[in-house]
């Protein structure tokens, strides 16, 4: 299995972890689509047509005003934990993804009723890191989950399993968000 | 049974076959080979019936390909479908056209979905951000409904369920649209084939409504372009008259009128020849403005390549080597063996993007170093 397609597996199980917890996924970019989600970068130059500096989250979702944000990949990579971590001080761009956050959530019947609270988390398989300041989405895929060549059939749930290890500052009324 | 191949997005292949008959199906689903190239063709697919997929990415990859296979007949692709999710003004959906393109001379149905309108947050004054709204403008439908009206095969350009130029996704595969309004008439279509149903009605239906919606005149829609045009064939020979040899002019002369496009941005940092969005809309100008009711064309088709040069240190930019048309793959159906022959001769279909579209649909590219390139008929 090739590194993108490990990481296209890693994202769609973290996807459906997520909806079979009643999140609202608002945003899935897994490598391979043409994503759906585009946070513009603040900073560029306003005659600029190009994406250079944008982000677009792995996965974007939303329950009761507390929208998860996830970056996945097939092992723990620093650059994506950084990567967060700027995101989430960079008081610019969470305001306009606040705004985007809104618009798509109104299209799409979602219910946003007052500040949103930001919560982050890496997905990857093996063991857990240092990084405690994040959530970690333990991703398992079956081997013969193959994206290349697969008999359809409704569901592919059987074939991923995910367990949630949250971040040391997660509250309780979070950790709630995950139970089934 | 039913193949449905697509271009690395799993999840929209499982809305696909969720949403439509083919629940009720022995179904497939199969990543279509991530290049073109002989090598990554040949590790993917496996068997004679195969290389049924190969016409449909001949110039581009769409997302969706739904072939059919049995055992009395003979594979054949049903249905190719694109989605885009960028805004949706002139660039953007001209880019995905070539996927349309290919699929329409071939016979094989084709659907471009794309937002009828979108928001996008940009820099305004200082610090700020304004929203502002792009919607698709009337040459994008005009080239859908006068593709459908020469080529006879029905080509769809069908909107993405929005609000407020916000995206509607399904809730359970959020890369692909909610299935209500245009959608559904994309599912009415596919279910439709399955059932070996007439398609007409749902066809000509979706045509009218558009022709009205976007003010389709069967002759003298005017566009404004920037970059390019019509002019006299005599005028275009006179103002490259030291560039195109003389037997093309001759050749190119057997035509009163040229549709010259001469995009200023095929080179740039990122790529010595672009080919995004310029190759979509190359196929495009074809449709609009060369061909006539009857797909002949009527006007040449010249790309003047900007920047580009004809040759890079002694290497040719695009090449005119012979073709075996009658073994490719691409445009017969063969073997397996037969066409691992093929490829260990040239094949237009397995180089680059600009070799496979530049280098086939125009009539002539006139290079910046006046390098001339001809395609063999």
């Amino acid at each position: 299995m090739s590194q993108e397609v490990k990481e296209y597996s890693i994202t769609y199980g973290v996807k459906n972890f997520l909806l079979s917890k009643n999140w609202d996924v608002i945003a899935y970019n897994p490598p391979g689509s043409q994503g759906t989600f585009t946070i513009p970068n603040p900073s560029k130059d306003g005659g600029y047509r190009g994406q250079t500096g944008s982000e677009s989250p792995d996965v974007l979702a939303i329950k009761s005003n507390v929208v998860l944000v996830v970056e996945c990949k097939p092992s723990f990579n620093q650059d994506d934990a950084e990567k967060m971590k700027r995101l989430s001080k960079n008081s610019k761009k969470m305001e306009i993804l606040d705004i985007l956050i809104r618009r798509v959530c109104a299209a799409n019947e979602i219910q946003v009723s007052q500040d949103l609270l930001y919560i982050y988390a890496l997905a990857f398989q093996g063991e857990r890191n240092q990084e405690k300041e994040l959530g970690y989405i333990k991703v398992e895929v079956s081997e013969n989950f193959d994206i290349t060549h697969l008999p359809a059939k409704s569901s592919y749930e059987n074939f991923f399993s995910a367990t949630l290890f949250p971040a040391s500052n997660w509250e309780k009324r979070i950790l709630r968000l995950f139970e089934d | 049974m039913y193949e449905i191949w697509h271009d690395n997005d799993f999840d929209l292949a499982h809305w696909f076959y969720l949403n439509s008959e083919l629940i009720s199906q022995d179904v497939t689903l199969r990543q279509i080979p991530k290049t073109n190239s002989s090598r990554d063709l040949l590790n993917h697919l496996k068997t004679d019936s195969d290389l049924a997929l190969l016409p449909a990415i001949k110039y581009e990859t769409p997302d969706i390909i739904l072939i059919k296979k049995d055992k009395k007949n003979k594979p054949t692709i049903k249905l190719v479908v694109e989605f885009m999710t960028h805004t949706p003004q002139h660039d953007h959906p001209l880019q995905r056209f070539t996927r349309i393109y290919g699929s329409a001379w071939l016979g094989i149905p084709s659907i471009l979905i794309i937002p009828q309108k979108k928001e996008k947050l940009e820099k305004g004054q200082r610090d700020s951000y304004k929203p502002t709204i792009y919607r698709a403008n009337p040459l994008i439908y005009h080239l859908f409904i006068k593709t459908f009206e020469i080529t006879k095969t029905p080509t769809l350009l069908l909107m993405w369920p929005e609000v407020d130029g916000y995206l509607k996704y399904d809730k359970r595969h959020p890369t692909a649209p909610r299935n209500e309004q245009d959608i559904s008439i994309m599912f009415d279509f596919v279910n439709s084939l399955i059932a070996s149903e007439n398609t007409d009605l749902i066809v000509k239906n979706h045509i009218e409504k558009q022709k009205k919606i976007s003010e389709y005149k069967n002759s003298g829609n005017n566009y404004e372009l920037t970059s390019g045009g019509v002019i006299p064939t005599k005028k275009l020979i006179g103002q490259f008259k030291e560039t195109i040899p003389i037997e093309v002019s001759l050749n190119l002369l057997k035509k009163d009128e040229s549709f010259l496009y001469s995009p200023q941005g095929l080179k740039s940092s990122a790529s010595a020849f672009r080919t995004d969005p310029y190759a979509g809309k190359v196929c495009a100008f074809d449709i609009l403005f060369c061909r006539d009711s009857n797909g002949n064309r009527y006007r040449n088709l010249v790309l003047e390549a900007n920047k580009i040069s004809s040759q890079v240190k002694g290497v040719p930019t695009l090449v005119n080597h012979e073709h075996q048309s009658s073994t490719c793959p691409f445009l017969n159906s063969t073997s397996l063996d037969s066409a691992k022959n093929h490829f260990k001769e040239f094949c237009p279909y397995t180089e680059r993007k600009q070799q496979r579209i530049y280098g086939e649909i125009p009539d002539l590219v006139i290079f910046d170093d006046k390098g001339t390139y001809v395609p063999r008929s």
